[in-house]
């Protein structure tokens, strides 16, 4: 899948842009806060919808209009599609397929697959769980739409029911009474949060394999990576999706395929149980503390939490080994390669890391680079790539 | 921006723009329109919204909007007085009466349960629906098909009702979600064939008497 020409207008730092990128290797060189993110992320937008670096549509437009719009001429494994997002302050979000406005993103969604690189992708490892969640949402739904869905309908459904416990929790209501307003937030909790559970299982496993096996190379075969799912129904308890086991773990599917009606009924099983439960508490607290929503992934280097034991250099290679792990699963479930968005990484990494990365980039797929200097590049191959210079909100080719 | 506008104009535009639907753009073109019109005309609209007001009012049995009360489906001895469809609001009864199929009696719930904008059962018009099941006229109602949205809220309000009204003896059936009419099983997305594929439903009646 390749874009042929991008058209940006008040995106960002762009006022009015068309860019018409080379099949192969791009290579985008500016100084910093010239626009290189900022096209990286129009690109990554039209595959997930959403930007990675914001929730909220309004950041993205340029300083001083009311709206922005995507534009793209994508070449799909079979066909060509024009694909555009814009967005306006007062009148929301607006897919365009084929010139034909579609009522929901997930009818766009999977048109565009990408994978963004970025120095934030530490984070995945260091940072807070809903890093970790937000990042499964959004790589899920590009190719997921029933994913996407569920997602939305999911929090709208914790949303209610947060607010019914705060209401039961001031109205002093019964036991009886409480029950009957909760009851049917909680089944609906459940139904959901069994799907999104699932799903996120079935997933991580399948791209937690090549992450592992990625993570073996980038370590020369010294190290072993173990990818969990940590649930919030189930405290200290993990189940393995890839890699060796670990002490925490209280399930394993990293060797033989569940299948998706029997972690279904598992997923539902804990949530009905850890509902009942904590049920006093929520009322007391007023939100819903378990479930989906509080999930978590957990990384083990050499059966040890990355997040707390493993040195910087580990921790960069581990997110690297997801990323990784996530362009050979996008790969298989959309049988195209996808978009490589590699956002001014490459001057970080060690050879042997940036040499794995850049096996990656050899492959016949598109591919975005951004630096400041080529000079921080390592990579050997530059004969090929298309270079492009970034200054003033205009993109230059100059080689 | 109504400051530009003649004060007369600008209190037009003011009282439009608090309609559903109606932004300032739109509430200028409406008043811009108006003024333009002829006095009969304005009359006429203006007499509506008057009479509305004072004519209209809920039935006291199915809590519909209505003039007269009870109202003309309430009223009517040739309905089906067994049945009560419950609908989140009047449009959803206008609705369910264009298919010309369900001959039944209504219930009108007025919203449905929402915490997050502060509407719990207690704000719905439930308490009347009960006393509806309760009463004893000699026509008992035998079943209630709860007909609210498949949104999140439109599943919450019906679960609810289900429980609430499980104990009291009476069939309650849910209406089912799927395929649409004239709808191609490839066309459809994922989510509406799962729902499809939830509320299946046997053909093979043979097997069913075993």
């Amino acid at each position: 899948m390749y874009v042929d020409k991008l058209s940006l207008r008040n995106w960002r730092t762009y006022s009015e842009l068309t860019f018409e990128p080379a099949s192969g290797l791009n290579i985008i060189v500016g100084d910093n806060a010239a626009g290189k993110t900022n096209l990286l992320e129009s690109l990554y937008y039209l595959a997930a919808g959403a930007s990675q670096r914001t929730s909220r549509d309004s950041e993205l437009i340029r300083w001083g209009s009311d709206s922005f719009q995507i534009q793209a001429e994508i070449r799909g494994t079979r066909a060509r599609h024009s694909l555009e997002f814009s967005y306006h302050q007062n009148e929301g979000k607006k897919y365009l397929l084929d010139g034909v406005q579609m009522d929901s993103l997930r009818e766009v969604l999977g048109v565009v697959n990408a994978v963004i690189f970025s120095p934030d992708d530490l984070s995945l490892v260091k940072g807070a769980p809903e890093n970790r969640r937000d990042f499964l949402d959004a790589e899920i739904s590009q190719i997921d739409p029933r994913y996407q869905a569920d997602a939305v309908r999911y929090r709208r459904i914790v949303r209610q029911r947060n607010d019914e416990l705060k209401r039961i929790a001031s109205a002093k209501s019964s036991k009886a009474t409480a029950d009957l307003l909760l009851d049917p937030w909680n089944e609906q909790l459940v139904k959901t949060g069994r799907e999104l559970i699932s799903t996120r299982l079935l997933m991580l496993r399948l791209w937690g394999g090549s992450s592992c096996k990625s993570y073996k190379k980038l370590s020369r075969g010294s190290e072993t990576l173990t990818i969990a799912y940590v649930m919030s129904t189930q405290p200290k308890k993990v189940v393995v999706v890839a890699g060796s086991r670990v002490e925490e773990a209280d399930g394993d599917i990293s060797g033989k395929a569940p299948g998706r009606s029997s972690l279904r009924r598992r997923s539902e099983q804990l949530l009905s149980a850890s509902l009942k439960k904590l049920r006093d508490d929520e009322i007391r607290r007023g939100y819903t503390l378990a479930g989906p929503h509080r999930d978590d992934i957990g990384f083990y280097v050499n059966q040890r939490a990355a997040r707390h034991f493993a040195s910087q250099g580990q921790q960069r290679s581990v997110a690297l080994a997801l990323k990784i792990g996530e362009v050979q699963w996008m790969k298989t479930q959309t049988s195209s390669q996808p978009l490589l968005l590699l956002d001014d990484v490459m001057s970080e990494l060690d050879s042997s890391r940036s040499e794995r990365l850049a096996q990656l980039v050899g492959e016949d797929g598109q591919t975005f680079i951004t630096c400041t200097d080529l000079g921080d590049l390592n990579i050997d191959r530059l004969e090929g790539a298309t270079l492009w210079r970034v200054d003033a909100g205009e993109v230059m080719r100059v080689g | 921006m109504p400051a530009f506008f003649a004060p007369s104009v600008a209190r037009l535009i003011e009282e439009l723009c608090k309609l559903p639907g109606i932004g300032p753009k739109t509430g200028q073109r409406l008043a811009m329109h108006l003024v333009d019109r002829p006095r009969e005309e304005i009359r006429d609209l203006a007499d509506a919204l008057m009479d509305v007001k004072e004519k209209v009012g809920h039935c006291s049995t199915c809590r519909n909007l209505t003039d007269s009360d009870p109202c003309d489906i309430c009223a009517d001895g040739s309905r089906d007085r067994t049945v009560v469809c419950v609908v989140e609001d009047p449009s959803d009864v206008v609705a369910m009466e264009r298919t010309r199929q369900f001959d039944g009696l209504y219930h009108v719930l007025h919203g449905l349960i929402s915490p997050m904008d502060g509407v719990g059962p207690e704000q719905l018009q439930i308490q009347p629906l009960l006393n509806r099941l309760r009463s004893d006229e000699s026509d008992r109602i035998e079943e209630v098909i709860l007909a609210t949205d498949p949104t999140v809220e439109g599943e919450a309000t019906a679960m609810y009702l289900g429980r609430l009204l499980g104990p009291l003896g009476v069939e309650v059936t849910r209406i089912a979600r799927g395929l649409p009419e004239g709808g191609n099983l490839d066309y459809a997305d994922e989510a509406t064939l799962v729902r499809a594929l939830e509320g299946r439903r046997r053909v093979n009646l043979n097997s069913e008497r075993q």
